[in-house]
């Protein structure tokens, strides 16, 4: 399948490259770490909460996933994020495995875009 | 400036962090409520940065504990949300927050809002001078002022502000004077008589 856009959004990529410049160049290297570590552990929470129908974790897990992900500019995920939270919040978790499969989907490409960031970084 | 940040989401503590380092400040950071108010609690920072939804104390906990805690210093507390709204912002505001920040953060934004912050504290310290440099007679209540004189409370303040006074009587003088004004009648019946 194509991908007409970037994962990351481009704005934001480009201020946290500037910071990086400013403060330490090992700060993408750092955010990468931090929010793939957190990302994959929060990703098999959902996971969890999905196949034992937990709505109140899934509403939770995705708000934060959602949060770190804008963070990095990560929108296209956060949305995803964002659709997984509001099935939490409505009370149920049916029907949750096709956004939780984009959300791993959207995430993996997240990864790969966050590892050439980061390489770049520490060059 | 040493400012405490508070934060579950590891990625945003981090960027967080950086942005203040970037910015020359001193950071000190938290990853729930619970830990930054034990931090405050212990070291007393003049800013707190906090997020809104935290596990163990959430945001507006934290801001109604240091407004709680009453340090003779000014706390100036400013929450990161990603929730927008009317109610949040009042319930925000209730807790004793100064400003809000909507995550994920601009860094220009950031910084204006802490320029505010700056200078209010800024302020805020100006006036804690004042209060411990005024030199008030303890028998007639008078302050000296900074040529040496000796000037009223009214005097003083009108002097070094815009305010102007209104007269009027406290509850506490009221009983006072209303006797010494009965008994000034008194005399002038008598002198009349």
């Amino acid at each position: 399948m194509e991908r007409l856009e970037a994962a990351l959004d481009p704005e934001v990529i480009a201020r946290l490259r500037e910071l990086a410049a400013r403060s330490r160049p090992s700060l993408l290297t750092s955010l990468r770490e931090t929010y793939l570590t957190d990302g994959r552990r929060r990703l098999a929470a959902l996971s969890t909460a999905v196949a034992d129908a937990d709505p109140a974790t899934l509403r939770d897990v995705a708000h934060a996933l959602k949060g770190s992900s804008a963070t990095l500019g990560a929108n296209r995920l956060a949305e995803f994020c964002r659709q997984l939270e509001e099935l939490g919040r409505s009370g149920t978790a049916a029907g949750g495995e096709l956004l939780l499969a984009q959300v791993s989907g959207e995430f993996e490409q997240v990864a790969i875009e966050l590892c050439q960031l980061a390489g770049e970084g520490s060059q | 400036m040493k400012i405490l940040i508070a934060d579950d989401d590891p990625t945003a503590l981090l960027l967080l962090e950086a942005a203040l380092l970037d910015l020359g400040h001193e950071v000190v950071t938290a990853r729930n409520g619970w830990e930054a108010w034990r931090i405050f609690d212990r070291e007393g920072v003049p800013l707190v940065v906090t997020d809104w939804m935290m596990p163990e104390m959430d945001g507006p906990e934290l801001c109604r504990r240091v407004r709680a805690a009453g340090r003779a210093r000014y706390t100036y507390l400013l929450m990161l949300t990603a929730m927008s709204g009317k109610g949040r912002y009042l319930e925000g505001m209730a807790a004793g927050a100064d400003d809000f920040i909507t995550k994920p953060f601009d860094e220009d934004e950031l910084a204006a809002r802490l320029h505010v912050a700056e200078r209010v504290l800024g302020l805020q310290g100006e006036v804690k001078t004042l209060e411990g440099l005024l030199n008030l007679c303890s028998y007639c209540r008078e302050l000296q002022d900074e040529a040496g004189h000796w000037v009223t409370v009214e005097q003083y303040v009108q002097r070094h502000s815009d305010a102007t006074f209104s007269h009027g009587i406290c509850p506490r003088c009221y009983p006072r004077v209303m006797e010494e004004l009965a008994g000034w009648q008194r005399d002038q019946a008598a002198t009349g008589r």
